[in-house]
């Protein structure tokens, strides 16, 4: 039952349930193993071998007659997705209002406060004066 | 006195030793139940088990095994259903 060219079905293992054809027999218990599996050494106890016996040689081909799979190591070639041209947003002017600089804010609140702070100390200062005089 | 509703035993007990020495009580949730074989019944090995939110930081290969039907059926049953699988295809083909 296991001989060169046997195909079998992997029923064990992350390729299970992937066709396999023998290409080499090792010993009692192991076999070379290749198809729509990754090319590899394998237990006979994980294949399960069919009726069918095909040749090796020509293993790509009597695999994409019975409608397996090849395993390739090659990776898939990535479908280039259409891009989509970006739109671009035009943002609205606002009305913003137009601020008086920082300086000559600062200016106009000192002339504000300076003359009233200036009589007020000014009126103390004549008061405590003006006071002791009398005193004595 | 614990809040009532942390009497009940929806929640498990975890002792725990604080770092002032004292002995705490910490109330957490319990471990969902293993999965199983859906053929057998089995509980699976190799399946990670623990909190939902931990094992979804795992990636997939630590979570369920990588063979076909991992996480959902035994390796035997597996096998089994593979098998059965390839012997259905090969009568219908015959029949044809």
């Amino acid at each position: 039952m296991i001989e060169v060219g046997r195909l079998c079905v992997k029923i064990a293992g992350r390729d299970a349930g992937k066709h396999c054809a023998i290409v080499e027999v090792v010993d009692k218990k192991t076999v070379v193993i290749e198809g729509s599996t990754r090319k590899r050494r394998c237990n006979v106890i994980h294949l399960y071998p069919l009726a069918e016996v095909i040749d090796v040689k020509n293993l790509a081909k009597e695999f994409e007659t019975r409608g397996f799979e090849v395993f390739s190591s090659k990776p898939r070639k990535a479908t280039v997705k259409p891009t989509r041209a970006r739109k671009v947003k035009v943002k609205p002017a606002k009305a913003t209002k137009k601020r008086a600089p920082k300086a000559e804010k600062a200016e106009a609140k000192e002339e504000k406060k300076a003359p009233a702070k200036k009589a007020a100390k000014k009126a103390t200062k004549k008061a405590v004066k003006a006071a002791p005089k009398k005193e004595e | 006195m614990v809040a009532g509703n942390l009497r009940s035993r929806t929640l498990r007990r975890v002792h725990i030793k604080t770092p002032g020495a004292r002995n705490k009580i910490h109330y957490k949730k319990r471990k969902p139940s293993p999965p199983h074989c859906a053929e057998t019944g089995q509980i699976l090995p190799g399946v990670a088990r623990g909190n939902p939110a931990d094992i979804s930081k795992l990636s997939k290969s630590q979570r369920v095994p990588s063979r076909p039907f991992g996480g959902k059926l035994s390796s035997r049953a597996m096998r089994d259903t593979i098998k059965r699988n390839i012997r259905a295809s090969l009568a219908t083909s015959s029949e044809e």
